[in-house]
């Protein structure tokens, strides 16, 4: 039996195919506007879920990133402190050679020792250096100055490691303990050392001459501490470039997974309006007339 | 030789069953656009023929109309009314399913996953800054937002299934008055069928109810019964409408859980098993005893209360292992859980940790039970429960993981929900087609007909003009000759 066709028959199924039309243009409308290829998880679940997971993972990235920032900025102000350090030793190393020399008068003796005392408050201040209001050298007990001003020593005994996550396995120490800059021998470290040589210089008539290997020690101790501390900046940077490629890798994979290829869709889009318009006028032509226009 | 009034009599009959089949035309091209309607036509037959005597011959005697038909293939309405109930039960399922995706609105950068990240985020920022008052004002804030997103998923399950109820009991008493309908429309037709009446047109008002009811249920029609046209409806084996009237479905819901009662699904007293149907899909929907994963918001708030209580319960116990800062600054030794509750219903960052600060732990106790300011650890130890498996009901694992699977399977199953329901829709699409083909009115058909029928109309009255003339002929004009 061939198929009876009336006008309802074709109506319905022109509104049905247009209904069909008017959804897959809606679907690629969404994509164009919202430029992702899905708004929900039904829409695809292995994209939603694989989206879901990159998206995530490159939150943990934007922390790494931040982390390793901050890292390097605070290996930066130690560096640049322990720098400071090197420069006071080597101009106390000086006077203390300068003042050694037999030739000196006790006027210039004591003129030395000032300098030094002065050298070694600076010293002092270098100890308790910050950052965002941290005490760098103070281990985890940030809060308090490391080197106390009144008794002129070294005080803090923290010897905690601050510690920075810069990738699921990869942790990098980021202080410098204070204890093994100022006060490597637990018995006053570089301060004790030179408040020895300004005692010395003071009175007149002594005269040591293991102050130079004392403070070639203080000397040796922080570029130890310097060369170990660059070595960790080193693998800071190496980190950040790491995390740097991962931000690209991840974003790229993020971005095939949810972004629409917008050629596609806009070439898709055009095919369906297409479709759609040929189906509207068809079916301007097909409904309109029947026998009873033509039945007068 | 005949009467000669036979062939009068012949063209009145012509007239009379040329008019029934205009009228039947006229009532077909009224009712081209009537939901359900069933285009009829009007059968016509040779009257009986007449002998003549003393003539080998039977006379025809002109035409009657013997009946008119509904032009209907019920193994379409079968197979219509089989589809019909699948559609329903898919069409409730991914509109719920369609519901809980719009609400979890992943993947996305304001989900839930984007507001754990965040949380984890501000303990990795605590980490490095314990001793920042600022630090601790975001992961309280960061907390209290994982603790709203969490309320207002578990809310708004609620709230969608406190208007699945409201759907259930619409789509009950739809049930029920379709089935009072039916039923008086099968008692007006048990009246009309045994005087030999044919009354077409409720017979479509039935089937277009019966293909209503359909949807919401799968029901089965039992062939009219030949003497009184009355059909029987049952769903599941229990009658809904039989000769004797109407019954009352109910669905009554478990007092313990409050999700619905397979028990306590009833047509009349009897208990009723629904396999297919719109009403089966809102009930699986809203939760049913004994469903399993069938119960879609159940299902998916025992997922999203399990996700909160086992994530609250990581960070709470590594948070109190740690100290916080009244703790290291030894204005007491009292160490508190960073969530409070049990449930993403009830879950709330700790009141206390909301009047102070200084309760948010984030530094590891050493050795001899002390602690300093700068001490960040715990708070590291908590960001970094991202990557640690937890024990969820039924897995392990990282609770980033687990929502994704909670996401994952809610796309599969409405993606799946989605398929079904547009396979339906065509499958249906096509069976209407069927259906129109068979009983739809076409104008084109109809306008012919009524071109036909017309004709024949003024050929039947033409006959009867003929036959006055020849009348006349006899009746004036015989015996007249010459005047």
């Amino acid at each position: 039996m061939s198929i009876r066709v009336t006008q309802n028959i074709l109506n319905q199924n022109l509104l049905f195919n247009l209904q069909r039309t008017n959804k897959t243009m809606d679907q690629l409308q969404e994509q164009v506007s919202s430029g992702r290829k899905i708004s929900k998880p039904s829409d695809n679940p292995v994209t939603a879920v694989r989206g879901m997971f990159y998206r995530s993972s490159l939150n943990e990235i934007d922390q790494y990133k931040r982390n390793a920032d901050d890292g390097l900025a605070w290996m930066t102000v130690t560096d640049e402190s322990l720098d400071e350090v090197t420069s006071v030793l080597q101009r106390v190393r000086e006077l203390t050679i300068q003042g050694t020399n037999g030739t000196n008068s006790d006027t210039d003796r004591n003129a030395i020792a000032n300098e030094i005392n002065q050298l070694k408050e600076h010293l002092g201040e270098i100890a308790n250096a910050q950052i965002g209001g941290k005490y760098i050298f103070a281990g985890t007990d940030v809060k308090t100055p490391p080197y106390d001003t009144a008794s002129k020593q070294f005080s803090n005994t923290n010897n905690d490691k601050l510690e920075l996550v810069v990738g699921q396995t990869n942790t990098i120490q980021i202080n410098v303990e204070g204890t093994s800059v100022f006060n490597n021998d637990e018995a006053g470290g570089v301060f004790k050392v030179l408040g020895d040589i300004v005692a010395d210089f003071r009175s007149p008539n002594s005269s040591s001459t293991d102050h130079l290997t004392q403070l070639d020690s203080q000397m040796d101790n922080l570029l130890r501490e310097r060369s170990e501390l660059g070595a960790r900046m080193n693998r800071m940077e190496l980190s950040m470039s790491r995390i740097e490629g991962l931000e690209v890798s991840t974003t790229r994979l993020l971005s095939n997974e949810e972004d629409v290829d917008m050629a596609e869709v806009i070439t898709n889009l055009k095919t369906q309006e297409n479709v759609q318009r040929a189906a509207l006028s068809v079916g301007a032509r097909i409904i309109q007339p029947s026998l009873v226009d033509f039945l007068r | 030789m005949t009467s000669t009034f036979h062939s009068l009599e012949v063209g009145k009959r012509g007239l009379a069953a040329q008019q029934a089949a205009l009228s039947t035309t006229g009532h077909n091209i009224a009712n081209a656009n009537t939901t359900g309607y069933t285009r009829q036509r009007a059968e016509m037959q040779a009257s009986n023929s007449v002998s003549i005597p003393g003539m080998q011959i039977k006379l025809g005697t002109g035409v009657d109309v013997t009946k008119i038909v509904r032009l209907r293939e019920d193994y379409l309405d079968v197979q219509l009314r089989g589809e019909n109930k699948t559609l329903g039960y898919w069409e409730a399922k991914s509109d719920t399913l369609t519901k809980v995706e719009e609400l979890l609105n992943e993947p996305s950068d304001d989900g839930l996953a984007t507001t754990m990240d965040e949380f984890w985020k501000g303990w990795e920022e605590l980490a490095k800054n314990p001793d920042s008052a600022a630090a601790r004002a975001v992961i309280r804030q960061k907390g209290v937002a994982m603790a709203d997103t969490f309320q207002h998923i578990s809310q708004s399950l609620t709230q969608i299934q406190d208007d699945l109820k409201l759907v259930i009991t619409s789509r009950t008493d739809e049930i029920n008055s379709l089935a009072t309908q039916i039923g008086s429309l099968n008692d007006q037709i048990s009246r009309l069928v045994p005087n030999k009446f044919q009354p077409n047109d409720l017979y479509d008002q039935r089937d277009v109810l019966i293909d209503q009811l359909s949807k919401l249920v799968e029901v089965k029609v039992s062939p009219p019964d030949k003497d009184t046209g009355v059909v029987d409806i049952s769903v599941g084996g229990v009658s809904l409408v039989s000769a004797k009237g109407p019954n009352k479905l109910t669905v009554g819901y478990d007092s313990a859980t409050g999700l619905v009662d397979p028990a306590k699904i009833l047509i009349g007293d009897t208990n009723v098993s629904l396999n297919s149907g719109e009403l089966l899909g809102r009930i699986e929907s809203y939760g049913i005893v004994g469903g399993d994963t069938k119960s879609i918001i159940p299902t998916i708030n025992d997922k999203i209360n399990a996700l909160a209580k086992t994530f609250a319960d990581a960070v709470n116990s590594i948070h109190q292992s740690g100290m916080n800062l009244d703790n290291i600054n030894g204005v007491s030794t009292e160490k508190v859980p960073f969530f409070i509750g049990t449930s993403a219903k009830d879950l709330a960052v700790n009141p206390k940790i909301m009047n102070s600060l200084n309760l948010i732990a984030a530094a590891k106790e050493d050795a001899s039970g002390q602690s300093s300011i700068g001490n960040g650890t715990i708070a590291q130890e908590i960001a970094n429960i991202k990557f640690k498996p937890l024990a969820f009901p039924g897995s392990s694992s990282t609770a980033d993981d687990y929502y994704r699977n909670i996401i994952g399977q809610l796309g599969i199953d409405s993606q799946e929900a989605q398929r079904l329901e547009s396979n339906s829709e065509v499958i249906i699409n096509q069976v209407e087609n069927r259906r129109q083909s068979v009983s739809g009115v076409s104008l084109d058909e109809e306008m012919a007909n009524m071109i036909k029928f017309q004709q024949a109309y003024n050929a039947s009255a033409r006959m009867v003009s003929v036959m006055d003339e020849c009348l006349d002929k006899i009746i004036n004009g015989m015996g007249r000759v010459g005047l």
